[in-house]
């Protein structure tokens, strides 16, 4: 069984990406990159080849899910589990996000000290073929 | 209970990583004053808003839930309420930052 040792993020916001590369390097001692745009993912992604992403919804230019949708077409990609990470935390709309095919959701405030540990789950469950 | 073994390394890294967050919190809290300064001196009401939603999901990552409350009604806000707002926000952010919740 493979283990979860590549996590990427997704985040804009500066302060917030910094928490989840602390929360997921130094926490959770993943092998981490840490992007702030679904752009600068999407052309990084296939040399990391990350175990997992995690990604946040709101974002300018290329939000969540179309960064979401963007990834999924690539074949490195296919069954590495994505997690969504909003501040909107009503069933709707959590319903909504995985309905584009995310995974999981996180929803923010996260706990820095646990977020590592709450990850895990997604990957145990959420591997589809060939990952 | 002894963690599970798949939790044993994360648990190894807990005080250590418990250690090195204070640090980056209390680097966040150092510098509320210049946020405050960035949100006071925005050009206009799309830069305040900006900085104010920057605030506000910094603030909820550093566990400052009180901080993070006033980021998101000064956001949300104008007007009168908007001032107010503002007024709340500037208490807090030009606090000793040991009172910063």
């Amino acid at each position: 069984m493979s283990e979860l040792r590549r996590a990427m993020c997704v985040e804009d916001d500066d302060d917030i990406r910094l928490i989840i590369e602390f929360s997921l390097a130094t926490v959770g001692g993943y092998e981490v990159l840490a992007c702030a745009s679904g752009r600068s993912a999407l052309a990084q992604v296939e040399a990391f080849r990350p175990d997992l992403v995690l990604l946040d919804v709101m974002m300018p230019d290329l939000s969540g899910p179309q960064t979401l949708a963007a990834l999924r077409q690539l074949p490195a990609m296919q069954g590495v589990p994505v997690v969504f990470m909003t501040a909107k935390a009503l069933p709707d709309e959590l319903e909504d996000l995985l309905q584009h095919g995310a995974t999981g959701v996180i929803v923010k405030p996260f706990d820095p000290m646990t977020l590592a540990q709450d990850i895990r789950p997604y990957w145990e469950h959420g591997r589809g073929p060939g990952a | 209970m002894a963690p599970a073994p798949d939790d044993a390394p994360m648990a190894s890294l807990l005080p250590a990583a418990a250690a090195a967050f204070a640090a980056l919190r209390a680097q966040f809290l150092a510098g509320l004053p210049r946020r405050w300064a960035e949100i006071a001196d925005a050009a206009d009401d799309t830069e305040r808003r900006g900085a104010l939603h920057q605030l506000a999901g910094a603030a909820g990552g550093y566990g400052c839930a009180q901080l993070g409350e006033a980021a998101r009604r000064a956001e949300q806000a104008a007007g009168e309420e908007l001032v107010t707002a503002l007024a709340g926000l500037q208490r807090l952010l030009t606090a000793p930052t040991a009172t910063v919740r």
